[in-house]
């Protein structure tokens, strides 16, 4: 095994080649943006506006994961956090019935999305994709069309309390991308879901409960959605429902780019996490160069297909393993 | 009368040195049927392969369509050109769609934007149907079609209308392979005189001897990769054509097994009653600690589904099994209720259902472990890690490499690490289905002895495979299946390739009920 180190060494270029490219990102942005960019002050707000991007593209990995799609991710958080804005502000519930409410209205998208996609077989990607653009469209009516505001400060203030000037949302959001880094990495359930994906009739007649696996996973990625609502409607205090839209693509370039890093061809949580990160810094720094916020759409829109065309490539190259 | 397909020292070799096709003379002559057969690994897909024009026959190899000599790969539109055509044996029409419709789909799809007169297209379509004598309206839906007349007509889109004056010869590749006796009967009637009708060379090929003798007029039999019998049919009865076909030549690397004779006095491990599902109609059948039990028939007979139906709930299978004791209800009871039962299958489809390639030899391994490896709600990396090595150890894989990706193995070796996995299970009965396809010959002997090796500790072994030569050497008795039941079973000294091979040829022929148009 005289070529193992090689082996390594290339192996862990694949898996953590970013962090490279994101000193170096980050040492070209700190070089032209020297007054701007390298500061406390921006680094922390960077930061602090990730929780809803990173708890939104961590919302993928589990039906990516199982090799399922799901696209209604921005409508079911759009509708957890319309619910919940609307009950707490409109109709004066509880904040925290209105959270409970919430979620449980994510969760019941989760289960018709895998109704349609697991029981009866439709393809999770055209599901998912209607079921994305309806639920939108329910916010709106929900919201009479109006922006909600005069939501109750106590989410606000468990989730905008700073921590080493950074909002608690950011922890809460890395926080869950751990919890499931772990679930993938060290539970029956996780590890069942990743051979799910890679082939789901081997895992099947290995006695893997497939289908129920998916279920869960179709699940808990609209939790998660509808996690990242709660977080937008607890830091602005309301909500403009249409507004919410812009954050698909986003969360579908972080989590594609995830699934090309640490465990290249897998999604897997904390290549999602730096994908976030490794993304909004090249945003802040483009911004702060000077160029204007049409640079986000053409960023996120490269992102995707970048990534998706990396890790083909490295799928073909990567280290075979044959001796 | 003249050879309208004719063969000269045809050649096959896949690998270097290691030749499939040894040197075919053939003639097809016009007027006639001439039917090949050939048992497996005679060789035979390979020729009906390079005849369809998907592999190219090595250099040297003479194939003439008529007075044309075909160079190299054997080009579709070639043998059109010289009155050659070749019907497939999975040519399917689409269901849903009328039966005119899918006979015009081949000029719909070279589509022209021109305006079709479906008047016009129907009576034309109707007229080709009759002059064929196929009883079938053009406006039925294709899916309704009786499945003698749906192969009827893919045969006769392939011949053409009789006005085509360009038609030489037909190639049918086991055009029978989905029909029951009855329609078969018919359709190979029809075929015969077709060839008669339009002075048309037919080659059929096929298994299914009774049909055979009844409809060619000479039989070639392809054995070891050559032709070693051309005989009229006149002369020819069922025992001397398997005879033909058989041969005599037996390998040795079987392992030893001992013929203790107790294992079949042991408790049975596997009780299988009336087992109903796809192609199987009604089989009952009990599987001993330490026996090694085989299945076989000729394909289509049901015996290929009986793995997938003692393990796959999905596929509704009824009747009842018990594993180890316990009852499983065989379109009810979940798959991991049966792994845990001790009952483990090893599918034919390697990388559809057997090994997902694109990861780690350990995870395959691991996958039906998961649960055991739990310690303080995590799994223990480590238990796993023990687990993969010792399969790779004990099983020879090579590279012996635990974190390998499973798809870069060798067939070989893919197979010993499914095998592996099941085996880790400590399984009391254990499924294969062709265990040893795409397999080097070195790798099918490991797999045999382990086979071999497991039983000798008390396990149970259902080795499913139309390997006469292997069951007959492997296993302590073979279950010839026909027509979905139970036709034959031998063991001791009755068991042998050839009566393996004369078994599952007559269970095309048996006198059971015929059930097939029920389909």
């Amino acid at each position: 095994m005289d070529n193992s180190t090689p082996l390594a060494w290339r192996s862990l270029g694949y898996r953590y080649g970013i962090v490279a490219v994101w000193v170096v990102e980050f040492a070209v942005f700190a070089l032209l943006a020297p007054d701007t960019f390298p500061t406390t002050a921006n680094l922390t707000s960077l930061l602090s506006s990730q929780a809803v991007l990173l708890l939104l593209a961590l919302a993928l990995v589990p039906t990516l994961v199982t090799g399922e799609i799901d696209l209604s991710i921005a409508g079911t958080m759009t509708v957890t956090a319309t619910m919940t804005a609307q009950l707490n502000a409109v109709q004066g519930l509880s904040i925290w019935t209105a959270v409970a409410v919430g979620l449980a209205t994510a969760a019941a998208v989760g289960l018709v999305n895998a109704f349609l996609a697991v029981r009866i077989g439709v393809e999770s990607i055209i599901v998912t994709l209607g079921m994305g653009t309806l639920l939108i469209g329910l916010s709106v009516w929900i919201s009479d069309s109006l922006t909600i505001s005069g939501v109750s400060p106590a989410l606000g203030d468990l989730l905008n309390t700073p921590v080493l000037r950074v909002n608690t949302a950011f922890y809460l959001a890395i926080g869950v991308g751990v919890a499931m880094w772990f679930v993938y990495r060290h539970t029956v359930f996780g590890r069942g879901a990743v051979f799910i994906g890679k082939n789901a009739e081997v895992a099947r007649l290995s006695g893997l409960p497939v289908a129920r696996t998916k279920v869960l996973s179709f699940v808990a990625t609209a939790l998660l959605a509808g996690a990242a609502g709660i977080v937008v409607v607890g830091i602005a205090g309301g909500l403009q429902p249409t507004s919410l839209q812009t954050l698909l693509l986003p969360a579908f370039a972080a989590a594609f780019l995830g699934s090309a890093i640490v465990e290249p061809g897998t999604s897997n949580p904390v290549g999602t996490m730096i994908a976030v990160l490794f993304l909004a810094t090249g945003i802040s720094g483009l911004v702060l160069v000077g160029l204007d916020a049409w640079i986000r759409d053409v960023f996120y829109g490269a992102a995707v297909v970048v990534a998706v065309t990396v890790s083909r490539i490295a799928a073909m190259a990567a280290p075979s393993g044959r001796a | 009368m003249t050879a309208v397909i004719t063969l000269r020292d045809v050649r096959k070799s896949y690998v270097a040195g290691v030749p499939v096709l040894q040197g075919v003379d053939l003639d097809v002559r016009a007027g006639e049927v001439t039917a090949l057969v050939g048992a497996n690994g005679s060789g035979k897909s390979t020729l009906v392969k390079i005849l369809s024009g998907y592999h190219e026959p090595d250099p040297g190899s003479e194939v003439r369509f008529g007075e044309r000599s075909m160079e190299g790969r054997i080009h579709p539109g070639q043998a059109r050109a010289a009155g050659v055509r070749f019907v497939h044996q999975d040519t399917r029409m689409v269901a849903g769609m009328s039966v005119l419709e899918n006979l015009l789909a081949e000029r719909l799809a070279t589509g022209s934007l021109r305006r079709l007169d479906w008047p016009a297209e129907r009576r034309r379509a109707q007229a080709f149907l009759d002059e064929h004598g196929i009883g079938v309206d053009v406006r039925a839906d294709a899916g309704s079609l009786s499945l003698a007349d749906a192969a009827k007509i893919s045969i006769a889109r392939a011949a053409g209308p009789e006005s085509d004056p360009s038609l030489r010869a037909l190639i049918l590749d086991e055009p029978t392979a989905a029909l029951g006796r009855e329609d078969a009967g018919s359709m190979l009637g029809w075929v015969r005189d077709l060839a008669r009708g339009r002075n048309v060379g037919v080659l059929l090929i096929g298994h299914r001897l009774e049909e055979i003798l009844a409809t060619a007029d000479r039989v070639a039999v392809l054995r070891s990769g050559r032709i070693v019998a051309d005989t009229p049919v006149t002369e020819l009865d069922h025992d001397r054509l398997v005879e033909q076909i058989v041969g005599r030549a037996i390998e040795s690397y079987y392992p030893d097994r001992a013929e203790e004779g107790s294992a079949a006095d042991a408790a049975p491990v596997l009780v299988v009653e009336s087992l109903r599902g796809g192609a199987v109609r009604d089989l009952s059948f009990t599987v001993a600690a330490g026996e090694i039990l085989g299945v076989t028939g000729l394909p289509g007979s049901g015996f290929e589904d009986v793995p997938y139906l003692l393990m796959d709930p999905r596929l509704g299978a009824r009747g009842a099994l018990t594993v180890a004791g316990r009852p499983i209800s065989p379109g009810a009871t979940p798959v991991r209720a049966r792994v845990q039962a001790g009952l483990a299958l090893v599918p034919a489809d390697r990388k559809r259902r057997a090994l997902a390639t694109t990861v780690s030899v350990r995870a395959n391994v691991a996958i039906p472990h998961l649960r055991r490896f739990r310690s303080w709600g995590r799994l223990s990396a480590r238990a796993e890690q023990r687990l993969a090595s010792g399969v790779v150890r004990d099983y020879a894989v090579s590279p012996a490499n635990p974190d390998v990706t499973a798809g870069n193995l060798s067939g070989g070796n893919q197979q010993k690490v499914v095998i592996g996995k099941w085996m880790s299970t400590r399984p009391r009965v254990l499924v294969v289905h062709e265990p040893t396809q795409a397999v080097d010959i070195g790798a099918k002997a490991e797999i045999f002895r382990l086979l071999a090796y497991a039983a000798a500790d008390g396990m149970a072994a259902v080795v499913v495979s139309v390997e006469y030569e292997d069951l007959a050497h492997l296993c302590d008795r073979v279950l010839v299946v026909g027509d979905g039941r139970v036709v034959a079973e031998l063991a001791g000294d009755e068991l042998d390739p050839e009566s393996l091979a004369t078994a599952a040829y007559r269970s095309g022929a048996s006198g059971l009920p015929e059930l097939a148009h029920l389909r």
